[in-house]
């Protein structure tokens, strides 16, 4: 017994030595930002828009900044865990998150998800999906028109599928039906992969979805307009909902963001490299090319497009709350 | 898509240059180790180790992420066999019988038995993948929300014969499995429910956290209560399996590669349904199915067969459409698009080599992963000579870690210890556990898939009895409760209590 | 507790009233807009289902005819090896952000071999081992587990 505590005396002695050394050896050389790895979160799963920006820019990344970036994932609640993590994480700059508009506006809005929109300081915006709203090639309905006629004349009758519930698939949805007068029945699913399922085997007769989705089914789905400002490059043939009388534009747009109280000095370091990588000539055509719209939005252009968004979408809320 | 042996052969010539079958054997090995480790499932182990391959020109580095997801998925039965630690939930139908022929001294067999149906499975889908793909893509295409549900619904079913004799307490384990499944934010609508005000809560209850908690952690208190010395039973170990043990498993290994590869064909269908799915089967078929549960060896063969099908299965609507069948094959489209691929028909038609060098290659992967794990056997098969009072420290540690890296959040481990305890009093009380596991699995489906139903139906039930995929499952999970309340009314009341002894 | 009749009793009753709270803070789920399927609907169903499944359970326990099964309950020495195990195991997970995940898990294997019955330097080697393995996991395949006071 007596030497059993003995040992035991000395293990943790050891065990004590060792931390302190370790303790020390990272206390040191702490100066210019960044000075150590830094992880780049992902709040989405893998394989998402968001991871595959995330990946294409990591080894950019790792060469402006002159440290390793580590993709790292906290997923659930739509991005809401990741969100509320990022709300609490150490405002130091080395985590930053990706963000999204329009869900880290919605989220909050509809109820507690335990981060506030104000509580996500955008370092930069760089990737855009716009929405079009297509039909299964084999569909009866030609054009919007059709597609509006049919819900006129069956309110309900006629399935919209979308990426969740109270997301940008859904407003889309909703302001479509306040401006066109008609009734749709929403249909959420639970990511891309099942929406774009459901309507290539026609069980939804439309779909809101996001650019990049549609333009890789591009040969099964007829697209029937776009929820832009100008025709969309790879459906020269769709009209915007804009051309058709339809005053609305929406998108899905991506970014990263850190915590309140992050120092100016890592914002900027992180903005200045994001918006090298956004503004490569190169990554913007392979965007282009995937159904992207790359966009170079800087920190005090992402406040101001956040505050101009959450405004369009208070405004929508109260409209539509019966 | 359109096959001809040309191509094939073409396909087979690249895949075989010693340079991919290089990356192919290290994608195996990685991906066998990563698999091992309960959590980190297929999906999170490529995503993890997708960087790795960002040096190497698209064919090696496609060859050897597919190398990771099934290497992953050979890996993924170890830890359920050698130690009761079903790293995702589609492991769990092979921890029942699978640990228990461990503790009889047969781990050898098991593992053994595990690793010869995945790869019988991996090719017979394999062939399927090969010669009828683009037949077969079009049947994830049937499937919309009214015939999820009823799949499901027939999933649900399955807990009838699961629970055995104790139906009644298997269906409140199932319950309580829908119960723990609903806490938390809504799939579609992300409202909180169940939260009782917490924020934890709000990220929800993870099934694989509750699966780890109720098989590893329950089982290693019973053993500490027991002061055991040795997780085996006796000490006379069979390192590796019988020949005839492999040819009884014959049909079983292909009945499960077939309903294996057609479930892989769906999307969001979890490897879990199929899994359970294909031990029920092989139960009902079974002559003697008392034997399941207590270590019958058709029990490993056939959900470790049934789930490598699946994930060979799910690469048909992968080429053949784009549509990812699960989170690892997301990753994996998301690792073909980052070298500007996009699978469907038109890769087929631009890039015909690189498609059938990588489906070539995939034969011989599964070959290499056989390879791979049958020397491993032995070595696995060894930790159970590990005595107790260091095994079962060791394996709350794996459980620790492998709940911690579901999310990497501390929430989740939590929820494992508080499962631990629920797992030993279940164990006493004679609760059966693969109820509530199943259903806690189902759950979210089943639930998405309702209120999606309801909606394109504008609320109308009669929806999964007109479209005939539907009606055809409904009738089948019916008919399968009704049989199984018949059973359990004619076995009479007398053994009311006493049935949790199943 | 001794039988199983009655320890049914108890975990029917236990199951009952979970199943009522679990029906009550449904009850509280907002209802929204173009919903087929209200969002308490399922919530509500398994908490009524769980309570009269409980419920069941007390009952089919208390008419129960047949012979008294003893619920193989552990005795003393067999309930402190649990109740430690069980707390050296709430102790590592509640240090783990702390520590890390290698320091931690090497102290709790360390001194949860020699309590199981095998030597101390046994316990250490392991607990050695582990930390060690867990480390180079953590490095190689760049996971974010916390690295504790290893972390730089």
């Amino acid at each position: 017994m007596k030497n059993r505590c003995y040992s035991l005396r000395n293990v943790f002695a050891l065990a004590f030595l060792c931390v302190a050394m370790l303790w020390t050896a990272s206390a040191s050389a702490e100066d210019k930002f960044p000075s150590k790895q830094l992880s780049y979160v992902v709040t989405f799963d893998p394989g998402g828009q968001s991871d595959r920006e995330a990946r294409r820019q990591q080894k950019y990344l790792h060469q402006i900044l002159g440290q390793q970036v580590v993709v790292d994932y906290v997923v659930g609640g739509g991005g809401a865990v990741g969100w509320k993590e990022l709300a609490r994480a150490k405002p130091d700059g080395y985590s930053f998150y990706t963000i999204n508009t329009p869900h880290i506006i919605l989220q909050p809005m509809q109820q507690n998800v335990g981060y506030k929109t104000e509580q996500i300081v955008p370092v930069a915006m760089f990737q855009s999906t716009p929405l079009g709203l297509a039909v299964n090639t084999d569909s009866p309905l030609k054009t919007l028109d059709d597609l509006l006629a049919a819900a006129k004349k069956d309110p309900g009758g006629v399935t919209i599928g979308g990426s969740a519930a109270f997301s940008g698939h859904h407003m889309a949805t909703l302001r479509l039906e306040k401006l066109a007068g008609v009734n749709f029945s929403y249909v959420p699913f639970t990511g891309s992969a099942p929406q774009m399922t459901a309507i290539l085997g026609n069980h939804v007769d439309a779909v809101f979805a996001n650019s990049d989705d549609l333009v890789r089914f591009k040969d099964k789905l007829r697209v029937l307009a776009f929820s832009t400002e100008q025709r969309f490059p790879h459906f020269p043939d769709a009209p915007t909902l804009k051309e058709k009388g339809f005053d609305m534009v929406d998108s899905i747009d991506r970014g990263v963001g850190v915590p309140v109280n992050t120092p100016a000095e890592a914002v900027a370091t992180l903005e200045k490299a994001f918006l090298e990588i956004a503004n490569n000539p190169e990554i913007q055509k392979e965007m282009r090319d995937q159904g992207f719209v790359p966009l170079s939005m800087g920190h005090d252009a992402s406040v101001a497009y956040i505050k101009k968004v959450t405004a369009e979408y208070t405004e929508l809320a109260k409209s539509i709350k019966k | 898509m359109f096959f001809s042996f040309d191509l094939l052969f073409q396909g087979f010539a690249i895949a075989m240059s010693p340079e991919n079958i290089m990356w192919a054997f290290v994608g195996c090995f990685v991906g066998t180790l990563v698999g091992v480790l309960p959590g980190i499932g297929p999906s999170s182990g490529i995503a993890i180790l997708l960087p790795l391959t960002t040096f190497l020109p698209p064919t090696p580095a496609i060859i050897m992420l597919a190398a990771i997801y099934y290497g992953a998925m050979y890996g993924g039965s170890t830890t359920a066999i050698m130690v009761n630690i079903p790293g995702e939930a589609s492991s769990v139908p092979t921890a029942l019988d699978g640990f228990e022929m461990a503790k009889q001294g047969r781990a050898g067999a098991a593992l053994a038995i595990s690793a010869i149906s995945s790869f019988v499975a991996g090719t017979v889908s394999l062939l399927g993948l090969t010669f009828f793909a683009p037949t077969l893509a079009s049947f994830a295409l049937y499937f919309g929300p009214p015939e999820y549900f009823a799949l499901m619904v027939m999933g649900l079913s399955l807990v009838v014969s699961l629970a055995g004799k104790a139906l009644f307490k298997g269906l409140v384990s199932a319950i309580l499995g829908l119960t723990a499944a609903m806490v938390g934010q809504n799939p579609l609508t992300g409202v909180g429910r169940l939260t009782f005000g917490s924020e934890d809560l709000m990220a929800g209850v993870n099934f694989i956290s509750v699966i780890i908690g109720l098989f590893a952690l329950g089982e290693v208190f019973c053993n500490v209560e027991q002061r055991i010395t040795y997780m085996l039973d006796n000490r006379k170990v069979e390192w590796m399996p019988k020949w005839a043990d492999v040819y009884r498993c014959r049909w079983v290994m292909l009945r499960s590669s077939i309903v294996g590869f057609f479930m892989g064909l769906l999307p969001g269908c979890s490897p879990a349904v199929t899994t359970f799915v294909a031990y029920d089967m092989e139960k009902r078929l079974s002559k003697n199915p008392e034997s399941f549960g207590k270590g019958a060896i058709e029990g490993v063969a056939a959900p470790e067969g049934a789930n490598n099908a699946t994930s060979s299965g799910g690469f048909v609507p992968l080429l053949a459409f784009g549509l990812p069948t699960g989170p690892a094959l997301a990753v994996l489209l998301g690792g073909l698009m980052m070298y500007g691929l996009q699978p469907g028909p038109l890769l087929f038609q631009s890039d015909p080599t690189f498609v059938w060098a990588i489906i070539a290659s995939m034969y011989v992967g599964n070959l290499i992963c056989l390879v791979l794990n049958l020397p491993l056997v032995g070595m696995w098969a060894r930790i159970a000579l590990i005595p107790f009072p260091v095994l079962g420290p060791l394996i709350l540690v794996f459980a620790v870690l492998g709940a911690y890296s579901i999310r990497f959040m501390l929430f989740d481990v939590w929820v494992t210890l508080i499962f631990g305890v629920v797992g030993y009093l279940m164990r006493k009380l004679k609760f059966p556990m693969a109820p509530l596991v199943l259903a806690s699995v189902l759950a979210q489906m089943l639930e998405t898939s309702l209120s999606q139903s309801l909606l394109m139906s504008r609320g109308s039930w009669s929806v999964f009895f007109t479209r005939p995929i539907a009606c055809v499952f409904m009738v089948l999970s019916i008919g399968s409760f009704v049989r199984g309340l018949w059973a359990q009314y004619k076995s009479g009341e007398a053994e009311a209590l006493a049935d949790g002894d199943d | 507790m001794r039988t199983l009749r009655s320890a049914d009793i108890v975990s029917g009753i236990f199951i009952c009233l979970l199943g009522i709270a679990v029906a009550l803070a449904a009850m509280s789920i907002p209802a929204l807009m173009g919903e087929r399927l209200p969002a308490k609907a399922l919530p509500l169903l398994c908490g009524v289902l769980t309570a009269v499944g409980g419920l069941l359970l007390v009952v089919r326990a208390i008419t129960y005819k047949g012979e008294e099964i003893p619920v193989e309950w552990p005795d003393m020495e067999g309930w402190r090896h649990i109740g430690v195990t069980m707390v050296a195991l709430v102790i590592y997970v509640a240090v783990i952000e702390l520590l890390g995940l290698p320091v931690a898990s090497m102290i709790f294997v360390a001194v949860l071999v020699p309590y199981l019955g095998m030597s101390v330097l046994a316990g250490i080697l392991t607990g050695i081992g582990t930390a060690v393995s867990i480390y180079l996991m953590i490095h190689y395949l760049s996971l974010s587990f916390p690295l504790g006071v290893l972390g730089a």
